[in-house]
């Protein structure tokens, strides 16, 4: 069941903090719209790139219309959207059943797992563009970290990073456990039930 | 930030349990560091999977890495 959250991202532009919303299991059609606009931004991204403007093609390009229709009808898979001036600026993927902690303390313990998580590309400055609205990331983790408490879970998430959205979870106090081979070589990071406790504060 | 995922309106029920369904119950909170309705919870989204992708004609199997013969799960 569809559910929505008040949230807060940053508009880069006017500078200052305005009104979003998170939505909690997004339907079809949200995922569609927003799988849509982001193909047409980057197509037309790579249009003007060919004409001297910056852009550079996102490491990986996940196709989250496809992601929902695989994923919406299992429990253990949740599709989250944060949508900001009537665009879809961040999706996320995560899952509570194949994960276990791998931190001595909360070692084998259940986790959330966030599988894959976005900003749409005119929020990521790594594609050369201005970015329009900050703190997508944030609201992604806080709402994993509400996830894992609301499913007993007290907090714990854990994922992989690719490699350069590393820095953002350093940043945030995330555990860096090191590369998985098993993972084509991406780091894994973990927060614990104390890191979740003190995220936001 | 006001983010608050999963705290949708819920529904209660009552669940009677035999003395050892509810001892493996305890002993899987203890294990696991979760509450029994959490542990249930989850016990539910790991069953849904588990039909869906057997309805869906794939089969689950356990094994080791010792054994290497597999033991096919059969969902009731």
């Amino acid at each position: 069941m569809t559910a929505t959250y008040g949230v807060l991202l940053h508009d880069v532009q006017l500078g200052k903090n305005v009104s979003a919303l998170l939505t909690e299991r997004v339907s079809g059609a949200y995922a569609l719209r927003g799988h849509e606009t982001w193909e047409d931004y980057r197509q037309a991204a790579m249009e003007a790139a060919r004409e001297g403007e910056a852009y550079v093609e996102p490491k990986v390009l996940w196709n989250w219309s496809a992601i929902h229709k695989k994923f919406n009808r299992l429990l253990p898979h949740c599709l989250f959207g944060v949508e900001c001036g009537d665009q879809v600026q961040g999706f996320m993927l995560t899952e509570s059943d194949k994960h276990r902690c791998r931190l001595p303390d909360q070692d084998r313990k259940a986790i959330v797992y966030i599988q894959s998580v976005q900003t749409a590309p005119w929020n990521d400055i790594r594609l050369g563009g201005k970015r329009r609205y900050r703190g997508v990331g944030l609201v992604m983790l806080s709402a994993a970290i509400a996830q894992s408490r609301e499913l007993g879970f007290k907090g714990r998430i854990g994922l992989h990073a690719i490699g350069s959205a590393e820095s953002f979870y350093e940043r945030h106090g995330l555990a860096c456990l090191g590369v998985d081979a098993d993972c084509n070589g991406y780091k894994y990071y973990e927060g614990s039930t104390a890191w979740a406790d003190d995220f936001g504060r | 930030m006001n983010v608050r995922p999963g705290s949708t309106s819920k529904k209660t029920m009552t669940l009677n349990l035999t003395d050892a369904e509810m001892t493996a119950l305890e002993q899987l909170c203890v294990d696991r560091d979760m509450s029994k309705t959490a542990i249930l919870r989850q016990a539910l989204r790991l069953y849904q999977l588990i039909d869906e992708r057997v309805k869906a004609g794939e089969k689950v199997f356990f094994g080791d890495d010792l054994d290497k013969e597999k033991k096919e799960l059969v969902v009731l």
